[in-house]
């Protein structure tokens, strides 16, 4: 899924909506789809290194998962490039991507990872209350930073 | 005491594949399993779904080769409404096909088995690796992002979203391509043969300058399976499955509705993912392998003018026999990735390719359909049963990796016995065993529906005491 082009800032959810909270990266894209005049949003299923190119042409990138690893709602953390070996999986990480980003296209991004807490990862195409109730948090945060990021801008 | 050492994958969803060696007092391999310990319930998941929502809700399975299931899927849909589809259609979709064999084959051999061949088993991790590439050729690197991404805008252009379309329809697809999309992808791809030219060459390069290595690196007999056209030529869309012994020897052709004539499944306790076999022969007899080795083995011939030079270097390395060792899937898979851009160009400088007869329409609803086609790494069997409204009773699927399933496992354990001192144990002995699993490419999303992150646990466990004697990790 991709929306309109021309901002600096991007929005990469990915996921598989078929396994219910897995879905939570395009919950969030879809979300923001409304926001488009300002960010760019991407749904994948899994991180691929061709979308280097669409990160080097943006100031400002999240990278919105679902975890089941952590207690908290929603985290946001700033990332930076770092390499991790790819073994026999097609997974890359979003640190692996701006790595890729920065030796490629000579462009490092200030970049966030939004890791929203899942609870079901069983096949379905529907969140749980509790996933749907972190987005929603999380896509608030992630509005936040936009705008203080834009106001710095100004 | 014999010692186990475990590679395995660990996920946010638990479970799925891992390399377990077992090694005994002096160091040697007993033993090596490649197993998935992960149920795909995908198939139970169908059930109840109308046919018709398949070719949406079976790329899902996967965000490697969605489009290989997404075409399944519609051929299978195809199948139950009896549609004979329109010529423009299966060109646009076998188009779609090409542009997917272009992204998966490319980034294959660029990021995941480039590294190895490049700077070599033992080299340093730290450099043996994508970034690596990038500072050693820059240049090699940009292009293979290119390709990447140029299969995927061949995807996008026809499906709208590039992970997961939503173009092939029961009885066709549901858009045309526009003259101005078909130019769009016409003026980059003599550049993009040209890039695939330049991996061909490091390949060969690599493999004349390693020969002792790829003659001895998971070299083993098995029987081969893959799709055919009519005159016996490499297909990847369409036509009959052809399936030969370790000798080169035909099997059996055959229409892939009828797959379970001539497909068993074998199943060990230490797996989830099964093992399918040529029933005639057997199980273990009957075993065989698939993909872009595989596919090369089988077909007499390439159709398109480039590959087909490749292909007759390929068939002279085993005097015309089938091609053992298990290296050379790269550079099969590299002949395909060529062969596969150029039929884009032949398929988008055929008229048809413009046309609106896209979609035919049917009335009717049988109670059971097959879509075959060879996805990137290898054949896949889509097999949907429904009832008289056409809701899914039952579903069959078969992907690449549970083909490869017995390769890979015989595989690790040639290459774990060949390098593997449990004495001296180096990081170059494991990544050796790994570049086996990498020459198949497995798809572990397809065959276990993992989610996501893979990174790996190298355990070194004594068997008789269960003690974790070591333990490497990498994420």
């Amino acid at each position: 899924m991709e929306a309109s082009k021309g901002t600096s800032i991007l929005v990469i959810g990915y996921g598989n909506p078929a396994r219910r909270d897995d879905g939570i990266g395009e919950y969030v894209v879809k979300r923001l789809l409304s926001e488009k005049e300002y960010i760019d949003v991407l749904s994948l299923q899994e991180l691929g290194p061709e979308i280097c190119e669409d990160i080097s042409g943006c100031e400002l990138v999240f990278f919105v998962d679902a975890s089941m690893d952590q207690s908290e709602d929603f985290i946001v953390k700033e990332i930076i490039p770092r390499y991790k070996t790819p073994i026999f999986s097609h997974h890359i990480s979003p640190e692996m991507l701006l790595t890729l980003t920065e030796e490629l296209y000579g462009v490092r991004p200030k970049a966030y990872l939004v890791s929203i807490r899942g609870y079901d990862f069983d096949f379905g195409f529907e969140l749980t209350e509790e996933a749907r109730k972190n987005s929603e948090e999380a896509i608030e945060k992630i509005k936040e930073i936009c705008t203080n990021w834009l106001l710095q801008k100004i | 005491m014999t010692q186990k050492i475990t590679i395995q994958p660990v996920t946010r969803i638990e479970g799925h594949a891992k390399i377990t060696i077992y090694v005994n007092d002096d160091g040697k391999v007993d033993r090596a399993y490649f197993h998935v310990d992960q149920f795909r319930g995908f198939e139970k998941f169908s059930e109840g779904r109308m046919y018709y929502e398949m070719p949406v809700i079976t790329p899902r399975i996967c965000g490697i080769c969605p489009v290989s299931h997404h075409l399944a899927a519609a051929k299978a849909c195809d199948a139950i409404i009896s549609a004979d589809i329109p010529r423009p259609a299966k060109l646009l979709r076998e188009l779609m096909h090409m542009g997917q064999v272009i992204q998966s084959h490319s980034m294959h051999f660029f990021e995941l088995a480039g590294p190895d061949l490049i700077f070599g088993w033992d080299a340093d991790p730290k450099i043996r690796n994508v970034v690596g590439i990038i500072e050693a050729n820059p240049e090699l690197a940009l292009k293979a992002v290119r390709l990447r991404k140029f299969g995927q805008e061949i995807i996008a252009k026809l499906g709208g979203r590039r992970i997961h379309p939503s173009y092939a329809v029961p009885g066709g697809v549901n858009n045309t391509l526009s003259i101005k999309d078909r130019d769009e992808i016409l003026k980059e791809i003599d550049t993009m043969i040209s890039y695939i030219q330049e991996g061909i060459s490091i390949a060969k390069d690599w493999i004349e300058k390693n020969k002792e290595t790829v003659k001895e690196f998971g070299v083993f007999s098995s029987g081969y399976m893959g799709l055919v056209t009519e005159e016996g030529g490499l297909e990847l869309y369409d036509g009959k499955v052809k399936l030969i012994d370790k000798d080169g020897n035909l099997l059996e052709l055959f229409d892939g509705a009828s797959y379970l004539n001539y497909i068993g499944e074998h199943v060990e306790d230490w797996s989830y993912l099964k093992f399918p076999f040529y029933k005639k022969l057997g199980w273990p007899d009957g075993v065989y392998r698939v993909g872009p080795l595989a596919r090369l083995n089988v077909a007499e011939k390439i159709d398109t003018p480039l590959a087909q030079e490749e292909f007759k270097n390929f068939k002279s390395i085993n005097g015309g026999k089938p091609v053992e060792g298990s290296l050379y899937y790269h550079y099969a898979r590299l002949i395909e990735d060529l062969f596969a851009a150029e039929r884009a160009k032949e398929i988008l400088l055929d008229p048809d390719i413009l046309s609106d007869d896209i979609l035919i329409r049917t009335d009717k609803i049988l109670p059971e359909g097959v879509g075959v086609i060879e996805a990137p790494r290898g054949t896949l069997f889509h097999h949907y049963w429904v009832d008289d409204k056409g809701a899914i009773v039952k579903a069959n699927l078969i992907v690449a990796t549970g083909h490869n399933n017995w390769a890979m496992n015989k595989g690790v354990e040639e290459v774990a016995k060949r390098y593997i001192d449990g004495k001296n144990l180096t990081e170059g002995m494991l990544n050796r065993v790994e570049g086996l699993i990498r020459c198949y490419d497995p798809c572990l999303s397809c065959s276990t529906h993992a989610v996501g992150k893979m990174p790996m646990v190298i355990d070194i466990v004594s068997s008789s005491t269960g003690e974790v004697i070591g333990s490497v990790k990498r994420d």
